[in-house]
């Protein structure tokens, strides 16, 4: 039966997060989960599988703090999980997570579609679906907010800076999800046992015949600071400083 | 924690989410406004809360009791009455159902409870004699094919949204030696003869519909008999005892709530350039004080669960988890309203309705004296 693939990725939950003094971020404390994004992407493939026909498996890359992960990720739906698992996966680029993603794909095989967040929570890089697209030299709709089918072609609805584009492509093809294409269902504790029954597929480095070593190389994140203006208008009559603030609001770009 | 599995941590997960994004933006309004949390009671039992300890045959989950403390923990951190709404309904009611009931009232009654699509009642406690069944005086009369009720019963949980209510009732005087006498019966609502009273007013537990309900000549089929005929005192134990088990996560759960409001506060409110965190000894020493109860209770409350999934708790322990439960709950609550000072008695604030639900908690189901007296003769008796 034809896959339709959730990726997602295990992140740092930024409630948890912390800046320290020295601006240095410390994530020392944060629980790990699936990024809020693509919980979209889990659930477009549920939805898309119910439409389309076919199988919603879910797909990562993680090390083996994302066990938790698979459960979870299975418990919204989906019927099957692969996990590509290597400890390199906390360092790695968006080239390597897309080249290890490509692999599993090719490794699963009969995938009709693959769905991807338009970014992660974490970096919100969007390099994924354009970067497997291309390793499969598979086509890409980006910003999808609607998906419909028609035979073997997806209908999809792109979301761009002003206005709604409708694009058709043959399937298989990749796409990356905004938030607004659906709103994920919490799980109920059924759907959680269930999830603990359901195949899971564990990929390495080896069999997957890659390497998962990154090119970029981060050096260090800090925080930023919001340096604000302190600009506050307290002189003459009410009228006179709502003029001055939208003046002011004007010549910065905001209205 | 020592007690979290992965699949507890899923589950407990599910229940953060729920209380985060649908309980909490409404837990002060249910509670100034007094109404039943009708819509949460439903998405708990779509979410499968209902059923955590109802068995997989009748469309539970078949989990076991500490799964289920951990999520009535999770809910009583923001809103402690919809746990009551629960209690009543899976424990108490769903639990007699489960031990006495035939398997069709099973598939009937116990099936659409476990997801919330019907909701249960217990009515137990008489006026007269509290909780003690020996001095009920609720009678059911057998007459041809139907059973005849008479009698009153008070602070009902869960009455006039409750659509099938489990009562007790004497079907003879109990029997001092074999304690039997007391029977269980299957009451839907609507049934002629059975009046159904207004919720009180009370000082906690706002949103729980807590009153009083009648049978006069109340007519029912013969087959609402739920167990052997006078022969259920001993599953109203056990189901009581889970009840007062679930005052033990729900305890800790307000006690938590209390205490995160005071320690925020703590931290945000300022005095003369400090935090009143930093500025006072006796403001830190309040907070680890609570903490430390939070803490000895939770481990109580897990290590006793652990004991009755294991199936080697005794008695005591359960009623034992109340009474600290709600010891506990009712000194952080106290303790944290002191803390956040005049603004912690301003009901919007949403920090002393933990008290409120706390004093309840020592007395609703059965009087934190009342178990104590239990437990000293248990310990008299040696079987503790």
């Amino acid at each position: 039966m034809s896959k339709i693939i959730a990726c997602y990725k295990w992140v740092a939950d930024e409630a948890d997060i912390r800046i320290n003094p020295d601006q240095s971020v410390d994530i020392t404390k944060a629980k790990g989960k699936i990024s809020d994004y693509d919980k979209n992407a889990i659930e477009a493939a549920v939805e898309a599988a119910g439409k389309l026909g076919g199988q919603a498996v879910t797909l990562t890359f993680g090390n083996a703090g994302a066990k938790p992960s698979i459960k979870d990720a299975l418990s919204r739906g989906p019927e099957e999980a692969y996990w590509v698992k290597a400890a390199e996966a906390d360092q790695a680029d968006g080239a390597v997570t897309a080249r290890a993603l490509a692999a599993a794909i090719q490794k699963i095989g009969d995938s009709s579609l693959v769905i991807c967040a338009e970014g992660a929570s974490d970096t919100y890089a969007r390099q994924i679906a354009p970067r497997i697209g291309a390793i499969l030299n598979l086509p890409v709709i980006s910003s999808v907010i609607i998906m419909t089918f028609e035979g073997n072609s997806l209908v999809a609805t792109r979301k761009l800076e002003d206005s709604l584009e409708t694009v058709k492509v043959e399937l298989p093809a990749v796409v990356a999800v905004l938030p607004e294409a659906n709103n994920p269902p919490l799980p109920g504790l059924k759907a959680v046992m269930a999830a603990g029954k359901k195949p899971l597929t564990e990929y390495s480095a080896a069999d997957l015949g890659i390497d998962f070593k990154p090119r970029n190389q981060v050096v260090a994140v800090k925080g930023y600071v919001m340096n604000r203006k302190n600009i506050i208008f307290d002189a003459g009559d009410s009228v006179s400083r709502v003029k001055e603030l939208a003046a002011a609001l004007r010549k910065e770009g905001v209205l | 924690m020592w007690y979290m599995t992965e699949e507890r941590q899923l589950m407990l997960n599910v229940a953060r989410d729920f209380v985060q994004n649908e309980v909490k933006p409404v837990a002060l309004e249910i509670d100034k406004s007094c109404r039943f949390p009708l819509e949460l009671f439903k998405r708990a039992g779509e979410l499968g809360f209902l059923g955590v300890t109802i068995s997989e045959e009748y469309g539970g989950l078949g989990g076991d009791q500490t799964t289920l403390a951990l999520i009535m923990e999770e809910i009583a951190k923001s809103l402690p009455v919809l746990t009551v709404a629960i209690g009543a309904h899976s424990l108490l009611a769903g639990g007699l159902l489960e031990m006495l009931g035939t398997p069709e009232q099973k598939k009937k009654y116990l099936a659409p409870a476990a997801t919330g699509e019907i909701m249960l009642a217990c009515g137990s406690t008489e006026g007269a004699g509290g909780s003690n069944q020996a001095e009920f005086t609720t009678r059911a009369v057998l007459d041809g094919d139907e059973w005849v009720l008479n009698g009153n019963k008070v602070l009902i949980s869960n009455i006039g949204v409750a659509d099938v209510y489990i009562v007790l009732a004497l079907t003879s005087d109990i029997d001092p030696a074999t304690k039997s006498g007391m029977s269980c019966f299957i009451v839907e609502a609507g049934t002629p003869g059975f009046v159904i009273g207004q919720p009180e007013h009370k000082l906690g537990w706002h949103g729980s519909n807590t009153g009083s309900i009648s049978f006069q000549n109340c007519r029912i089929p013969k087959e609402s008999l739920l167990g052997p005929l006078g022969g259920c005192l001993q599953a109203m134990f056990v189901s009581a005892t889970a009840e007062f088990l679930s005052c033990g996560p729900v305890s800790l759960g307000m006690a938590e709530g209390a205490y995160e409001m005071a320690l925020e506060y703590s931290l945000e409110r300022m005095q003369k350039g400090k935090s009143m965190f930093d500025r006072f000894q006796v403001t830190r020493h309040k907070l680890v004080q609570m903490w430390g109860e939070i803490e000895s209770l939770r481990a109580l409350v897990y290590s006793t669960y652990a004991m009755r999934d294991a199936g080697s708790m005794e008695l005591a322990r359960g009623r034992l988890l109340k009474c600290k439960g709600a010891e506990v709950s009712e000194y952080v609550a106290r303790e944290a309203i002191q803390l956040i000072g005049g603004v912690g008695t301003v009901v919007d604030t949403g920090v002393e309705r933990f008290w409120r639900d706390a004093k309840v908690m020592a007395i609703g189901g059965a009087s934190v004296e009342a178990l104590m007296d239990n437990i000293a003769m248990l310990i008299k008796n040696k079987t503790v």
